[in-house]
């Protein structure tokens, strides 16, 4: 059930070797263009493998609506390609500017969204704009977050299973997300960062991300991702999405539970920074396949 | 303005901020000082790391000739100059070359800017549109009225030219991978020499396969060139209007040959062909 990224370290390998894989995932902003050699070697890569189309410039939580060029360019590749699924992220990036020039800044990042019925509102209305004009069923990822609101008032689980039911949208699960967002929790309670041991507080982030499992609707569940993140260095440091590592043990751990919850889901292992050879990456799917057994 | 478009345009006038002044400027954050402060302090750094990576990516030469640090720099002043407006970021740093002539502590590499511009040419060709060269389309030229002809470049050709040897430049740092200069003796004699001199030169950058590619381009064709390089879309210039405009030392054949040579040109259309969609 196992896919990994695509990413342009990879491309000669992975058309070379065409090794067995479930499905393939690539950012879908990076094959905007009219043409050129990725785009090439993602269209030569969908006749050996399903692609996934993981977008991160949507900004589907945006108050300011959706970029619709953007989605034009979206609309052309998923046309072309012809993805086995489409996603984005339960976030928005992109608002008015604050000088003249700047009708519209996107900060081309994945800020959270308030957890609010207004917010809801929003990012359901987004969403179907989208799923009307990719005339398909999107799923939408929740966030690994550094910050959060004060007047958030629905739970995140509650948040995006009701996104789902609304607008018929399925999630994309990230597992190491809810793990990262439980560890900066953990670590930060009371207003400093803790100094206790590291282990410990990765249980309890496992328990909390079993616990957001648990508090989803039943059946929204479309994809999940898996990753690794940097270890902290020292105690002031938050923990950073970074996809760098291989997947944490304690996120292996609440996979292996999820899937036993959920039933299987197509599940991708994202590696962005620092890419490793691929057989790291294959042998990184071999594991999420053993774990979802 | 809604409250939620309030709240978000006021977050991201904080990532925008210089560190220190944003808690002030956003209302509504669950947290407070230092827990605050790290978590704009994360997106911060992923915006200074994404920024770093996008122009190094962009503009390898440049990066090559600064190094990392100043690359670093570079990239963390044009985000904050001119923030991204879209979700593709292949479309930022556009703004380089024109700041880079403005930095007056760049003033003594005085052909930063026209090595940014041939940088961005290459990035922008990379992603064009893929076309055939159309070699019966030549035929044309035989027989059709030079009224009725237009000459079509493969999209996304540019010319830069420019009073530095920038493509002698390019050319002595076109081995580097990202930030990390790989740049071979003899190309780098060349440079200084073109450069102490004073060597203009005008580059070409065009595709035919997957990577841009680059050259310079004899004097005598640079109006040529630039008018084919940036047609009227709808209307563009027929090889007659192009003749006439043409300096006196402008020889098509010469042209034709290195075009062809080069793979510059993609097909001869007739302009009717051009003003019909479906032609």
């Amino acid at each position: 059930m196992a896919g990994i990224g695509l990413r342009h370290a990879h491309y000669e390998a992975v058309m070379a070797q065409l090794p067995p894989l479930e499905f393939l995932e690539v950012h879908s902003e990076n094959f905007f263009g009219e043409g050129g050699g990725a785009l090439a070697v993602l269209l030569a890569a969908r006749q050996h493998y399903p692609i996934s189309l993981h977008g991160v410039g949507l900004s589907l939580g945006s108050a300011a609506g959706l970029d619709l060029h953007h989605l034009d360019q979206l609309a052309r590749l998923v046309e072309r390609v012809e993805p086995v699924r489409v996603s984005d992220h339960a976030s928005f990036a992109r608002a008015p500017g604050w000088r003249p020039d700047l009708p519209s800044v996107h900060a081309s990042d994945l800020l959270p969204v308030a957890f609010t019925q207004a917010s809801l509102d929003i990012m359901v209305r987004n969403v179907e704009v989208v799923q009307s004009r990719l005339r398909r069923t999107i799923l939408v990822e929740n966030l690994s977050a550094y910050l959060s609101y004060a007047d958030d008032v629905i739970p995140e689980p509650e948040f995006l299973s009701a996104l789902c039911l609304r607008s018929g949208c399925q999630l994309l699960l990230d597992i190491n997300n809810l793990v990262v967002n439980g560890l900066n929790q953990i670590r930060q309670s009371g207003g400093r960062l803790a100094q206790a041991d590291f282990n410990a507080q990765r249980q309890a982030a496992g328990q909390a991300a079993l616990d957001f499992v648990r508090a989803l609707t039943p059946g929204l569940v479309g994809e999940v991702h898996l990753a690794g993140f940097s270890a902290p260095q020292h105690a002031s440091q938050l923990i950073v999405d970074d996809h760098s590592h291989t997947v944490q043990p304690v996120v292996w751990q609440v996979y292996g539970e999820a899937m036993r919850l959920l039933g299987a889901c197509p599940t991708l292992i994202e590696w962005d920074t620092q890419v490793p050879a691929l057989a790291v990456l294959l042998d990184q799917a071999r594991l999420a396949d053993e774990a979802a057994a | 303005m809604s409250t939620e478009a309030r709240r978000q345009a006021a977050v991201l006038r904080a990532l925008w901020d210089q560190p220190g002044e944003a808690a002030a400027a956003v209302p509504g954050w669950r947290e407070e000082g230092l827990v605050l402060q790290r978590g704009l302090n994360a997106y911060r750094g992923n915006a200074a790391a994404t920024a770093e990576r996008v122009l190094s990516a962009a503009y390898p030469t440049i990066c090559a000739l600064l190094g990392v640090e100043a690359m670093a720099v570079l990239a963390s002043q044009l985000w904050h100059a001119h923030p991204p407006s879209q979700g593709n970021l292949s479309t930022w740093g556009q703004h380089l070359p024109d700041c880079l002539s403005q930095a007056a502590a760049l003033q003594d590499w005085p052909y930063l800017s026209d090595c940014a511009r041939l940088d961005w040419a290459r990035h922008t060709v990379e992603r064009a549109q893929d076309v055939v060269f159309e070699p019966q389309s030549l035929h044309l030229l035989e027989h059709a009225d030079p009224n009725e002809l237009v000459l079509q470049l493969r999209p996304g050709t540019r010319v830069i030219p420019s009073p530095w040897p920038i493509v002698t430049i390019w050319a002595a740092h076109q081995r580097s991978t990202a930030c990390e200069a790989e740049v071979a003796e003899p190309a780098l004699d060349a440079m200084h020499q073109a450069l102490s001199t004073g060597q203009a030169e005008t580059a070409v950058v065009w595709r035919t396969h997957w990577r841009a590619e680059v050259c310079s381009l004899p004097h005598p064709m640079l109006t040529w060139m630039n008018a084919l390089s940036t047609p009227n879309p709808d209307h563009p210039a027929t090889l007659a209007t192009l003749l006439e405009a043409a300096p006196v030392d402008f020889n098509l054949t010469e042209w034709l040959t290195l075009a062809l040579r080069h793979g510059w040109l993609w097909r001869v259309r007739l302009q009717v062909q051009i003003s019909d969609p479906s032609g």
